[in-house]
Parts: C-alpha cells; structure tokens; sequence
C-alpha cells in the first residue's frame, strides 16, 4: 500500500494500485487472480467494503436486511482472533449475507483479509507479556486444560497441575481424580491467556513420568470387589507454603460415600535415586471394605518384586523402585499393577505413602545386587 | 447547586459528564485485569476476579483520587473466573470448570485453599463453554450459567455436546448442584432484583434475535433448542436437538429485547440499591454492555403475571463493561474485557461511575395502560416542548425466533399517536396509542423534549417490550415469532445500481467535490472539516462549487442517500433536475414547512408540500434519504398527461411524503418537463455531505418490459449448438437453465449471427473476484475472438468495471456488486462516423459512446477472463434494430 495511514487513502487512487491492465492487446497474457490483488486493502475494498464500508465501518453501499458487521469497535460474530476471522472469511456465517470465501482466495490472502480486518479497529491487546506461572518458594496450582502427556493420551479440558519450588510438577485430571504424571522443569505457561479459551495450558516442564502414558484408570478402589473402580469426587486444592496437594472424596457404588482424601504430592531426592512421593491422609472412611489403591504405572512391566517395597527394571536400563508406607497388605492379581490397603483405625483414619524412584546410575545386573541397591536406598529415603 | 442550576439553565444541551463521572482505577504496573467478577468484602475491600484466573483485593477502591486504590493478588491459577461473589465475607469465585470457596487460612492475605463447591457440569473443552456468574439467593444459593459450545464444521450452529450446556444451574451450600432452567445461548451476565427475581442477559446469535434479558423461573425453557439434549424427554428418547427446525416447545418471553444499536454484547445486571447516590433511579436495573461500551437501565413492570419493560440507553464511553456492582458508598463499579469478542477500548480493568448529584432530566419509567403508555419524568416537563401528537416519533416492530445469527427488524410500522397529555405536575406524560399491539417492541425518541428548567434530556430513547397490555386479553404472542427455517435467501440487492461506489466521482458531472471525510468544524458548525477519507462527497472543493449531476438519467425511480448537514445547512435532491426534495438542517423545528428538511420545495405557482413529521435529528449526524419518485408522463405528441408524483419519501426509514403529485417543477429546476432526467444534487447553498448514492429504475405502473422480436441465444442443451469453446473456459448449463462459466481462460463463441444494428440484453450473474465480459460484433483475430467488449467485472482489481467498454469509454463506479443478478441491456447501431454503443444497467443508461468505424465481426462471444470466475445467464437476447 502506497499510503501511510491504510483506510483513509482516496478510493480512487487506491484502485490506481492495481496492475492489471486489461486492454485488448495484453490479451496474450494469463494474469491468475492473485496477481494485482495481493494487498490486503484491495482485497478488502474489492471483498469487503461493499457490505462493510470501505473503512470498516459497516456503512456499505450494498442493501443488506440488518447493518454489517463494523469492524471499527473491533465486535465481531464469533470472535476477534485472527483464527476467528479467517474461519468467518473461509465460511461465511450461513443464515446471513456473509458470503463464503473460500474458493475465492487461497489462504494466505484470506490470513491477510483477517489481519487487515483487525488492523481496522482497535486491535488485538498484545500477548501477555508475563504468562509464565513460575515457582518461587511457594507452591503454584494451577487449573486448566491440560494437553496430553503422550500420544497414548488425549487432552485432559478439567486439568490441574500442582508446581513445586524443587521443580517438580504433578498433573492431575479432576472430572474423577487421577495422577496422571509427573514433570521436572519450569512450571506452565498459560497459554490460555490468549483467544477466547478453549486453549490448553503449556506445561514447561519435561515429562518423567506417567501413569499409563497420561491416560491412567481410577486408582482407588473398594476391598470387596478389588476390580470396581470408584469415583473420586474432586474436592479442592491447598498450599501450605512450599507443600501442595487436593482433596477429594470417594464414592461407591449409587454414588455413596466411602471416604475423604487428602493428598499431598512432594519430590523425593536422594544420593543414589530421585523420585516422588504421594501421601494420602484418608478420612470418615466407611468401615463396609478395605480401601485398595494402585498409585503405581500400570506401563512398564510386571515387578520384580512385590510389597511393601519393588522394583523393576525400565526400558532405559534404570531401576525403578516403590516404597509404600502405612499399608494394611497388598494384593497381587494384576502384577504389574500391585494393590496395597490403607490401614485404618476404627474411627476411618488412615494414612498411606507411595514413593516412586529411579536410580541415577544403570540397575544392576542381578537380582542380589538389585536387592542390595534397595537396602541402600530404603536406609537414605523413609518410605 | 443553584450556581449548577442556572448554568444549565443556559446550556440546554448538558451531557453525560454534568451527571456522571467515569474514571478507572489504575491496574498493577505489567498487570492486565480482564474482569470477570467483583464484589466487596464488609470492610469496603474490593475483590476482584479476572480471566487470567487470578483474584485480586483492592483496598482504598472508593478513594477519591483512584491512583490512591491498592492491588494485592490473593490467588492465582485459578481457570478463568467469570463471576465472584462474596457472601458472610467469604470469596467464591466461579471458574470455567469449577464453583470455587478461596480460603486464606493462615490470613496472610494470600489464598491457600481453593475448595470444590461444584464442578458438577459439562465442559468439553470447547472454546465457548464459558460459565457465568455468580449472584446468590437469600437461602444462599448460587446461581451460574452454561453457555453452549461452537465446533467444527457447522461452527454457527450451538450445540450442546456434554451435560448442562445450554442451562442455569443452581448450587445449594453444600454443594448439590441442580437444573434450573434451560434454552441458553451465551448467558452472560446474571443478577437478581430487588424483588429476588432473578434476571440473566443472552447474546445476539442462533437463536436470539439480539441481546435478551429474560426473567429466569425454575424449569422454563428460554429458546435455545441445544440445551434440550439434557432434559428427560430428549435422553429417554435419545433424541438430539435439531440444529435448523424450531423446537416444539412453549418458550418463555423476554422481559426486554435491546435494540442492535444499543447493545451488542451484554453483561451481567444489578439493581440500583443505593438509596438515591446514583441519581434518581433507585431499584432499576443496571445493564453492562461490552462491544460498544454502554451502561443500560432496565424498568419493569408485570402485566399480566409476565415481566415486561422499557430499557433505555444510559451511559457511553465506559469501556467495554462486562460486570457491574455498587459499592458501599453508591458508586457504580464496572469490570472491563472484551478479549477474544472485541469491542471499544478500554478493555480491561475496574472503572467507577459516580453520580455529581445532579438529577439528569430522564425518562424515569415507562409504563404500559389499556390504551397506551405514560412516560414518568425525573423533573417536570416544559409543556412548550411536549410533542403534539402527530409530531410524537413512535414505531414498533418484532423479530424472528430462527437458527440465523440474530434477527433484523422485522414489520417495523409507525405507530400513530392519538393524543399527548402532561400532568398537572409536569412529570407524566401519557399517550394513547390505539394501535398498541402485544408481542412486538415499541420504540419511541422524544428529541426535544425540554424540562423546566431548560434542560434536555440525558438520553432521549426508550424500547419497551410489549408482551401483554394492561386490561387486554391474554395474549399468544412473542416478540420473537417463530419462522420457518429460512429458505436459500436471495440477495437484497437484484435491480439497484450504486452510483457512488468504488469510484465516487465517475457517474457524476460536477466541479468542486471532493470525497473525503467530513465532521463538523469544532470552531464553526456551520461548516465541515475535512480530511482525507472514503466517506462522504462534500461541496467544499473550491468557491463555488456546481452541482452534483447523474451522467445517468432515469424516470419512475427509487433513490437511497446518506446526507449529512452542518447547522444552517441547505440543500436538495432535484429528481430528474426538476423536483426537488429539500435537505435542510432542521433540527428541533415542530412544525416543518416545504423547506424543511423532507419537505418538496414549493413551484412558482404550487406551494410545496412539509413533510409528514421532522425526522431530522441534528446537524453533522448523518441521515437515510429514501425516495421513491414517478416521472411524469407524455403523450405523443408531448403533451404531459400525468403529473410528477412522489409516491414516498422517507428520512432514517420515517415516512415524511406520501403520495405527493407535483403539477409543476419546484422552484430552481431546469427548464420544462421531461420524461427522464438526471438526479441533481444542490451544491450552491453550503456545505452538503452525501454518500452511497443507489438507484433502483422502475418498471412504470402496469407495463411490461417489450417481449416480441427477440431471439434467445441461449443454449438449450449441453452440447450448445451453434456456439465454440475458445480456449480452456467451460460452459454448461445448471439445473435452471442457466449457462455457467468455468474452467480457465477462455470464449464461447458464436460466429455469426448478429444484425448490424442490435440490441442484446442478458440476465447475468458474477461471482465474488470474477471478471467476464459480452462481446458484440466479434470476429476471430488470432485464434481469440475480439470486437466490442462490455466488461463485466464487480470485485476484480482492474479499474474498468461493469458497463465499461473496453477501450472506448471505461467505467469505474462498481455499479453492480458481486453474486447478484443484474440486467443488461446493449445497443450497437451505425451511426454517421462510426458505431453507437449504448450501456443500460438494470434499466439504467450508464455508457453512450460513438466508437469509430464498423465493427469487426457479425459474431457474438461470452468470456471468462479467469480462472475462478463463474458467469451466469439466465437470459440472452437478441433483435434487430430497424432504422429506430
């Protein structure tokens, strides 16, 4: 565009831009369309400006049943993003003299009519600046929709993600609460800031672990049937200075409740192996059946071994160990996906911790020496 | 105050600013609030939610100077908040997902535990699942809304995929969370009244017609058929909402349908319980509006068990307002954002309202009677300015109730006054309005109406929503009628011809107008500033500048203009350069005269004829000119038969001329009477803005275009006969009949055939970006047939558009736009010194040009210049023309 300021130039001199020059002699030539009419204002005075004035600003010359659209207070039907736009400029709005543009311009020039449309109004606020959420020495939860963890998963819309000040983040879905895995690194970027929503937030962090790839069964279920899975009824989230966690609570069968749970997620270091640890506080639990929990990765193999403690070696040759505090037993029916039982006390209290973590250094080769390494741990790390 | 009082006295026209002051509280340096909720603690801390999920306390919000206000953030990470409500000084937030109690539990004042109320809705993950809220009943029940979701590919129509979408909900303490009522769209904003009716707006869109306020009761439905999915009938049947055909069930009226103009988007409602601080309108409803940046006010009454009532503009310039609340001390808070809908600036941020104690001059309520309406006014009425009741702007109209995005105006219609009466007092008004019909809104603008005191009023509009009428039957009707979904719609524009588009000076003979942008000059409001724009033709060019004169001429004629005046303005419209409709600054005259603006000018001999009413409003706004004109008629031998008649003339769509015969040319008209002429635009009497000049030619009453002589051309089967493809175009024929171009460049070709002297006229049809033409007298030269090209081009970035030939006389006013039917009509007759070429588009002549010599060929041919082009043709005609 020859003109400083886009939209106020004479129309007349506008036109004056355009290169065609269809004269009977330049017949031997075969201009495409697109040649003239890549500058956006001419689309848009060639496109636009009849039903939408040649600023913008609805007062077109065409007679239209209700006004059109102004862009110049930057309202539009179905939004202002750029997105938005060229969906409107591709589709049209069916039902309305909004016509559809699609097999009139390729892409790119609809991208352009987008941009230019924009620019008519008082634009796009600017991108966030600061979406970072960062982890000072307070822990973050954040809620939103989560993107998968893996390609086994699909994006979580009621997801939370719980950040801690060693790095350490844990994300959760909570329509029915489940850990689904676990990150190391910076915490989230909200992404959702921009647009209308419907954007999943931006986990920084680099993935170390998941329950199933991020797409994780219930993990609590009732003793009596150790294959029924319940509900956990999302409940609420807390921070106590660099300590997180949720609550929820634990429906049964006609959605009676069996218990409250509190749980707290926290990272575990140690010289020879790092990791983290679930603790779950569990509270009025009805006494009809044990509680059974699987807070392990389901992925990944069966255990080597099985208990209170286990390991197993994973794919990238490291051994992975649990340690489980406060169990009341554990069964064994899905080896890969051992079961232990809260011990509760007769007023429905009880508590259980699960520690999961992976040795620095390559397992070893036999099962003695993995054996050994797990001593040693268990005599850094309290389970 | 008696200082205050005198000096408006002098000033009749006070504004917004004499009444209300708006300022804004200045938001945390990098920080940007795009409100979604605030609310105040019992010590006067504000709270305030945003969309960034986070909530911030404010302390020192009510402070005079509002940089003295303090931003603390409480909590963060939360998803969204769309409503905040703090209830026994505790703080619920309500997220997208999620009904949220935020605790600060060690009380150092950030927030620690965000507690579950609710989550118990669907969301999908859907961009427009929003959640609004959060008012709360008197047993401490929470109220939210679920706004439907828009996918791919029939992104227009709402749905409701996932549980609750579509619906009210309601949240008991404890959490339970229940179905209240269903039928939303984008429910946006909620609020009780000071009744503990609960109200809730909707925005424009499938299904709603423009922005509702509906009174919300337990287990109604309220129109959207998406949220229909989720209620017993449906799920038991396994039946999905149809997304087109209107549901068969009884739906609930609107309280209040808000004119276009006024609201675009609207927020959340808040009754006025400030005892008197905010002005005189205590326990109305306060409406935020975020496109265009208004407050509204809401008055209803309940006529026959329903709720119904006026809603009348307030406040401008406040922002784009999505939340509204008052604060302890009576000023009215709003929060801003339009992010991701758009709207005028600011968009983010707290902004307050406060009243100046003085009581504006308003319409306070209005109410419905058996036989009208009564006005009640805030100050006694100067009777001098109390319209008579012919004067009285009054109309009504309704709206569709269909899938399409928002409804136009629909049966709008005058509505006569029969008489105007004013209280003793000076504070009622009461009109009789015979006409008085339920189930449409009724409009109504009291432009000069003065107080007492000589002031004017604060906003001179109101809309009420009629749905019952005091001592009436009950009445079935809607103001959002049901409609059959809406067939294929055909443009509005087949038959009018826009004579100032694209290029604005080109169709027009004149000297000294310029097209530019034209306000009025601040120093002297008699005359525009200008500056360089696109949208107005102005006279201020040079000294004296000419007249604006159509190069087209016309006779039965419908002609549609903006004008814009500055004060003392004069102007006219002459109709074949002969009768003139006078365009006059006549702002705040009661009783106008032939000179007035809408009036037809007075002859030598016959007086003129004043206009209906004054439907001017006021210098430097521009109006709608919209008249429709008969050209007198001659006999054979020129004897005029019939006079010039004016069968309507319509300012802003008010009638003001109604079958008006003119026996003589006005005064200042070209010499004699003439079948056709030109439009003739005064440019001698000031400055005079115009734009987007359009006729429409009229078949004259009773006669058919002339049918014998002609021979179609077009191909009657797919193998068309008697015509070659040139080159890569293709052309078939559609279901209709009608030839369709495709393909790439290239011709179809008939060789011979044509008379030397020919008309041809064609229906044709051109797509958005397409460029095509008719070539007459066409010859193969070269392997491309050439002779004489009549461009068709609507949007195609070449300067010559259609009615141009090329290479002879090149037109550049986009006559007719793109995807519509027009008719064109070509003469090619030899003349002494070469060919006459004669263009008429839709019945208009809009090219005469004599090229030189003969033409080449006797052949005719249909281009298509590009590929992407479509032409189509639904008549192509031909005959001889002998010696005519």
């Amino acid at each position: 565009m020859n003109d400083a300021t886009p939209g106020r130039a004479p129309l007349a001199a506008a036109l004056t831009l355009t290169l065609l020059a269809a004269a009977a002699t330049a017949l031997a030539q075969d201009p495409s369309p697109a040649a003239g009419a890549d500058d956006a204002r001419t689309l848009f005075l060639a496109n636009c400006a009849p039903c939408h004035g040649e600023n913008g600003d609805g007062q077109g010359t065409t007679e239209l049943d209700r006004p059109a659209r102004s862009f110049r207070a930057g309202g539009f039907s179905y939004g202002n993003t750029p997105d938005a736009i060229f969906r409107t400029v591709t589709y049209g709005i069916p039902g309305t003299p909004m016509p559809a543009f699609e097999s009139a311009f390729p892409p790119a020039q609809r991208e352009a009519l987008a941009a230019y449309v924009i620019s008519l109004g008082p634009g796009l606020p600017p991108p966030p600046e600061n979406s970072e959420l960062v982890v000072g020495e307070r822990a973050v939860v954040v809620r939103g929709m989560l993107p998968p963890l893996t390609d086994l998963a699909v994006p979580v819309p009621r997801g939370l993600a719980i950040g801690l000040p060693s790095g350490m983040c844990f994300e959760y879905r909570t329509d029915d609460v489940r850990l689904l895995g676990v990150r190391q690194g910076r915490f989230v970027d909200r992404t959702d800031w921009v647009g209308r929503g419907g954007t999943p937030l931006a986990p920084l962090g680099q993935v170390v672990y998941t329950l199933a790839g991020g797409a994780p069964d219930a993990c609590w279920s009732s003793g009596a049937e150790a294959a029924a899975p319940l509900r956990a009824v999302f409940r609420g989230t807390w921070i106590r200075g660099a300590r997180a966690g949720l609550r929820y609570e634990l429906r049964g069968a006609e959605d009676a409740p069996l218990a409250r749970v509190e749980e707290e997620c926290a990272s575990v270091a140690s010289s020879l192996a790092s990791g983290y640890r679930r603790s779950f506080a569990v509270r009025d639990a009805a006494q009809a059946a044990p509680l059974l929990l699987r807070a392990l990765d389901p992925s990944g193999g069966a255990w080597e071994s099985a208990g209170a403690t286990g390991y197993r070696v994973r794919p990238d040759g490291r051994l992975e160990l649990y340690l489980v505090a406060g169990s009341a037993g554990f069964r064994l029916e899905r080896p890969e996906a051992p079961a232990h039982e809260v011990a509760l006390d007769g007023a429905g209290v009880g508590e259980l911790r699960v520690t999961v973590l992976v040795s620095h250094e390559l397992a070893p080769a036999s099962p003695e020496e993995r054996q050994a390494f797990l001593r040693r741990v268990l005599e850094e790390v309290q389970p | 105050m008696i200082a205050l009082t005198l000096a408006l006295a002098a000033l009749p026209q006070a504004t917004q600013s004499d009444y209300y002051t708006v300022d804004f509280l200045p938001s945390p340096p990098g920080e940007v609030l795009e409100v979604g909720g605030l609310d105040f603690f019992s010590d006067g801390r504000l709270a305030v939610s945003t969309r960034r999920g986070q909530v911030w306390i404010v302390e020192n919000a009510m402070a005079e100077d509002p940089a003295d206000a303090r931003f603390h953030l409480f909590a963060e990470g939360l998803f969204e908040g769309l409503g905040l409500e703090i209830v026994n000084d505790e703080l619920y937030v309500l997220q997208r997902t999620e009904l949220s109690k935020l605790v600060d539990v060690d009380g150092d004042g950030t927030c620690d535990d965000v507690e579950c109320v609710s989550n118990d809705w669907g969301y999908s993950g859907n961009y427009h699942e929003f959640a609004y809220g959060l008012p709360v009943d008197a047993d401490g029940n929470f109220y939210l809304s679920l706004n439907v979701g828009f996918f791919n590919p029939e992104w227009w129509h709402g749905k409701s995929v996932v549980k609750d979408r579509g619906w009210l909900l309601r949240v008991h303490p404890d959490g339970v969370t229940e179905p209240f009522a269903f039928g939303m769209r984008s429910p946006c904003g909620l609020g009780f009244d000071t009744h503990g009716n609960l109200f809730y707006t909707d925005n424009q869109g499938d299904w709603m017609p423009v922005c509702p306020i509906f009174h919300a009761q337990y287990g109604r439905f309220y129109g959207h058929p998406a949220a229909l999915n989720w209620t017993h009938a449906y799920l038991d049947s396994q039946t999905i909402a149809s997304d087109t055909v209107p549901p068969e069930r009884a739906r609930e009226r609107a309280a209040a349908w808000i004119p276009y103009d006024w609201s675009r988007s609207t927020g959340n409602l808040v009754p006025d319980t400030t005892g008197g601080r905010f002005g005189p309108f205590e326990d109305q409803l306060i409406v935020s509006e975020l496109t265009n940046g208004r407050i509204l006010r809401a008055d209803f009454e309940r006529v026959r068990g329903e709720y119904q009532g006026a809603v009348f503009p307030l406040l401008e310039g406040v922002g784009s307002t999505i939340r509204v609340r008052f604060a302890p001390d009576g000023t009215l808070f709003t929060g801003l954002t339009n992010r991701g809908w758009g709207g005028v600036a600011p968009a983010d941020g707290v902004g307050r309202v406060r009243w100046t104690g003085v009581t504006p001059f308003s319409m306070k309520t209005v109410r419905l009677r058996e036989t009208g309406f009564v006005v009640e006014l805030t100050e006694p009425v100067d009777p001098a300015t109390v319209p008579a009741a012919a004067d009285v702007k009054l109309y009504d109209y309704d709206y569709d109730y269909w899938w399409e995005y928002g409804s136009p105006v629909r049966d709008q219609r005058d509505l006569a006054v029969e008489r105007v009466s004013v209280s003793d007092d000076g504070r009622w008004l009461t009109f009789v309005v015979p006409d008085l019909t339920a189930g449409r809104v009724m409009r109504g603008r009291f432009a000069g109406l003065r107080s007492a005191s000589g002031k004017a009023l604060l906003t001179d509009e109101f809309a009420y929503t009629v749905n019952q009428i005091p001592g009436h039957h009950v009445s079935q009707e809607r103001v959002a009628k049901t409609v059959p979904p809406p067939p294929k719609r055909a443009t509005g524009q087949q038959g009018w011809l826009r004579l100032t588009y694209g290029d604005a000076l080109d169709a027009w003979d004149s000297s000294g107008w310029e097209l530019c942008d034209a306000e009025l000059d601040p120093a002297d409001p008699h005359r525009f500033v200008t500056t360089k724009g696109v949208n107005a033709l102005c006279n201020t060019a040079a000294e004296h500048p000419s007249e604006y004169v159509s190069k087209a001429e016309f006779g039965d004629v419908q002609v549609r203009l903006a004008f814009m005046l500055p004060e003392g303005g004069n102007s006219g419209l002459y109709l074949m350069g002969r009768y003139e409709v006078q365009l006059r600054d006549s702002a705040g005259v009661l009783e106008p005269g032939p000179g007035d603006c809408g009036g037809i000018y007075a002859g030598p001999t016959w007086p003129g004829s004043p206009p209906l009413r004054n439907a001017y409003s006021r210098a430097g706004v521009w109006h709608e000119l919209d008249v429709t004109f008969r050209a007198p008629r001659f006999d054979a031998a020129g004897n005029k038969v019939a006079n010039a008649r004016f069968e309507r003339v319509a300012i802003d769509d008010v009638t003001v001329q109604e079958d008006v015969e003119v026996p003589e040319a006005t005064r200042g008209a070209w010499p004699g009477e003439v079948a056709r002429g030109p439009l003739r635009l005064q440019g001698d009497h000031g400055p005079v803005g115009i734009g987007n000049v359009r006729v429409k030619a009229l078949a004259p009453d009773g006669e058919a275009p002339p049918t014998s002589g002609w021979t179609s051309l077009l191909p009657e089967d797919d193998d068309l006969a008697g015509w070659t493809r040139v080159m890569s175009a293709s052309w078939t024929l559609d279901d209709a009949d009608a030839l369709v171009s495709g393909g790439g460049r290239g011709w179809l070709f008939r060789e011979h055939g044509l008379p030397r002297d020919v008309e041809l006229r064609a229906r044709c049809k051109l797509n958005d970006g397409g460029r095509a033409a008719l070539v007459l007298g066409a010859r193969d030269v070269a392997g491309q047939p050439t002779g004489y090209e009549l461009v068709l081009n609507a949007s195609f970035p070449s300067p010559e558009k259609t009615g141009s030939l090329l290479g002879l006389a090149e037109l550049h006013t986009h006559f007719v736009p793109p995807d519509t039917w027009f008719d064109v009509d070509v003469t090619c007759r030899a003349e002494e010194g070469g060919t006459r070429l004669r263009v008429a588009l839709n019945g208009v002549v809009v090219n005469d040009v004599l090229a030189e010599g003969a033409p080449l060929g006797d052949g005719l041919a249909l281009y298509q210049h590009h590929e992407g082009t479509v032409l189509e043709l639904e008549r192509l005609e031909v005959r001889a023309l002998d010696g005519e």
